[in-house]
């Protein structure tokens, strides 16, 4: 692993001038973090903090291309980042120092899909896991400290992708993405005749699933979810059908007994391509932003009543968080963007390429 | 051998400009970096040479060649519809003028950045199923009082180009022909609208393209505007020539071709005409100009000359080479040709020409320019 300074000095020199300013100074004044897995032009894998500034404040390399990243709840400026499936490991990463904590396997038959979440206590982490011997997704759950497995729960489907915990509950939301997948094919999807995604409800208390809702287009993957303080999901979509259908980006869901769909005429939903990446609630606008990378485009859409607002074009677009003040977005470019001001302010990191998802972490 | 290669790609843009009468020396002055001498300076250099000339010799030139077939198509649905007892002959020559523009249209159809962004799905939504099709052009025909070009392109995207044109050129049924149709006047007034908002179109995408326009030109050779650099706009036509590969060795043939004969023609991209052999032949065809930036300072320049990647040059054209020499070997009817064994193998050939070429393309190519290709956009995660 390499801390920020080594970093900075290696060979891949694969952090340019918008980053070199900055060693500690920036980890005293920032207040909040983003954190990304993201990857450079000699195919080297990484996970990286910067501010809202620009300064990149740490990096590690990972052993290979990371996809989620959870920040820790216990420990300021740690996050547990994930490898991108058909990937083996998770990392609890010291972002302040630039360190990798803890380094975890999954257990033989496994493999990460990419996405946990912590308990309301910090206390536990569930990550959803692929057991390709059994051929179903599964709730993994460790202790926070040790990483020993305390518990498996199965999802009753294939494919679950990301997994957040309802707001004061001990329920667990899973996009059950309903794609087979095995590692000895890495990216192929096995099922798309069959694939049956779902959005499903898991009680922790006792690792039942309490709830399944399924569309009904089948070939529509759940993949990724947010939540907000109110218990309203919103999910986005993959869609696995023909190229010349048009159909939805995302659902919600706040306790009816259907799922629904977030609403948009044919000619918005068109040039989104089929494809939603990271779900980002943000309860002060009261809006939810969807990234579209194969549209470059985010999405807003109004949170209460699930109707298309706007649509922002940054290529190649996939991370989105919250931080404190602002809906930040990274794309593949190395580019961030503080999309709360007018114009977007934006920052680009030399030979970076943001991964999919962005979170937000609290600094030192 | 630069200033030979730039010599004569200066010759074959103005003769081109000339021949097609489209190029007007006063208004769409070429717009030019300065000229490589030598493989020195950077990367970004290169790219900024590669992209003037590619722009130059390709797009541009592409756009205004579009431009001239869509005026000459609307011309020939005015003409076709101010005769009173039109025959076979005439429907002959207005659905050869609709050729004409569509294969224009083909040249040109991988570039996705730029004007173009906000036409696309207007000048072709494809694919789209016949069903949805009908049932739209159906709505215009019945419910529409007036149709004009400036009305049809307030409406759904899929009544507005190129599609819907071939749709009313070549019906599947007498009562939907033009020539007998009981509504062949209504038929005709929605033709001349979509060629009249076609050529509309082309002619926004000229001028937005041009130097004494909106000179998008130079916000693409100077990588500036959307783009952070150079580099960044390389990525970005690259990436919609990935697209396009994928889409012609996919959608275009894959699809069509099924497991066995007689496939599927209606899936192709021209069923209704069955000219889908001719825009396959003419996409891939402008691969080659995608590589060389129309005989300009191309990729194989930059592989060549400043990266010193001559072995990954030799293969990228070879491979370009393989799969435009592959589907050559074909002709005329689309649907005959995936009905016949011996033109479905060469299809297959030409599949396996178009995967070699994307995966030398996703690999050892881009590695080498150090270009990125969609990052998220392909991840599938």
């Amino acid at each position: 692993m390499l801390n920020r300074r080594q970093f900075l000095l290696g060979s891949g020199a694969v952090i340019g001038a918008a980053s070199l300013p900055l060693l500690f100074s920036a980890k005293l004044s920032a207040p909040s973090w983003l954190v990304s897995a993201f990857s450079n032009s000699q195919q080297q894998h990484f996970a990286g903090a910067f501010d809202l500034n620009g300064q990149l404040i740490s990096a590690v390399r990972l052993p290979a291309r990371g996809h989620g990243v959870l920040a820790h709840p216990t420990k300021v400026g740690h996050a547990i980042v994930y490898a991108r499936r058909p990937g083996d490991f998770l990392l609890e990463v010291d972002f302040i120092n630039g360190v990798i904590n803890r380094h975890v396997t999954a257990d033989d038959g496994y493999h990460f899909f990419g996405h946990g979440a912590f308990s309301h206590d910090g206390q536990h982490l569930m990550s959803v896991e692929n057991n390709f011997v059994a051929g179903r997704g599964e709730i993994v759950v460790r202790d926070a400290d040790s990483y020993q497995i305390i518990d498996r729960y199965d999802c009753q489907g294939v494919g679950p992708h990301e997994c957040k915990l309802m707001p004061n509950s001990n329920t667990l939301v899973i996009a059950n993405g309903g794609i087979k997948t095995h590692p000895n094919w890495p990216r192929q999807k096995l099922n798309l005749d069959t694939m049956s995604p779902a959005l499903t409800y898991l009680d922790l208390n006792n690792g039942q699933v309490v709830d399944h809702f399924r569309l009904d287009n089948h070939q529509l993957s759940i993949r990724h979810l947010d939540i907000s303080s109110q218990g309203k999901v919103v999910a986005g979509l993959q869609y696995q059908g023909s190229k010349s259908d048009i159909v939805p980006l995302a659902i919600s869901h706040h306790g009816q007994s259907q799922l629904t769909i977030l609403a948009a005429s044919d000619n918005t939903l068109r040039p989104l391509k089929q494809y939603a990446a990271s779900v980002c609630i943000n309860e002060a606008e009261n809006q939810v932003a969807i990234s579209c990378p194969r549209g470059d485009l985010v999405t807003l859409w109004d949170l209460d009543n699930d109707n298309f607002i706007e649509q922002v074009a940054i290529r190649d677009v996939a991370g989105l968080s919250m931080n404190e003040r602002a809906l930040i977005a990274t794309n593949g470019k190395g580019q961030s963007w503080d999309l709360s001001t007018a114009p977007n302010t934006r920052h680009l990191f030399n030979d970076i390429r943001w991964d999919n998802h962005l979170t937000t972490l609290t600094g030192a | 051998m630069k200033t030979l290669s730039m010599l004569t790609t200066s010759i074959a843009l103005a003769l081109c400009l000339s021949a097609c009468g489209g190029g007007s020396d006063s208004t769409t002055p070429t717009v030019t970096e300065p000229e490589p001498t030598t493989p020195t300076g950077t990367i970004e250099d290169q790219f900024g040479y590669y992209l003037t000339d590619l722009a130059n010799n390709h797009i541009v030139p592409g756009y205004q060649d579009f431009n001239q077939q869509s005026v000459a198509f609307n011309q020939a649905a005015i003409s076709f519809c101010s005769l009173t007892n039109a025959t076979d002959t005439d429907l002959e020559v207005l659905q050869a003028a609709w050729l004409s523009s569509n294969l224009s249209w083909q040249h040109i159809q991988w570039v996705k950045v730029g004007p173009v962004v906000s036409l696309l799905s207007r000048v072709q939504l494809w694919p789209q199923t016949y069903v949805v099709l009908e049932d739209k052009i159906d709505k215009q025909l019945l419910e529409a009082d007036t149709i004009t070009a400036e009305f049809i392109a307030t409406q759904v995207v899929n009544v507005q180009g190129l599609p819907a044109a071939e749709f009313l050129l070549y019906p599947v049924t007498e009562t939907d022909n033009l020539l007998t149709s009981d509504i062949k006047a209504k038929r005709c007034e929605l033709v001349s609208a979509i060629s009249q908002n076609l050529e509309n179109m082309s002619d926004q995408l000229v001028t937005a393209w041009q130097a004494s326009g909106d000179n998008y030109i130079d916000t693409l050779i100077t990588g500036t505007g959307e783009y952070t650099s150079k580099q960044d706009a390389v990525e970005e036509l690259i990436t919609n020539w990935l697209e396009q590969m994928e889409n012609v060795k996919d959608e275009k043939i894959l699809i069509p071709l099924d497991d066995e004969a007689p496939g599927l023609p209606n899936s192709a991209e021209h069923y209704l005409s069955d000219q889908s052999l001719a825009s396959i032949k003419v996409n891939i065809a402008a691969f080659q100009a995608l590589y060389d930036a129309g005989e300009g300072h191309g990729f194989d320049d930059i592989l060549n000359d400043f990266v010193e990647q001559q072995s990954i040059a030799t293969s990228m054209q070879e491979k370009i080479t393989s799969a435009n020499a592959a589907i050559d070997l074909l002709e005329g009817s689309y649907s005959e040709a995936l009905n016949d064994d011996t033109k479905r193998q060469i299809l297959e050939e030409v599949i396996v020409s178009l995967r070699d070429l994307r995966d030398l393309f996703t690999t050892e190519f881009v590695q080498v320019l150090d270009l990125n290709i969609g990052f998220n956009s392909n991840d599938g995660d």
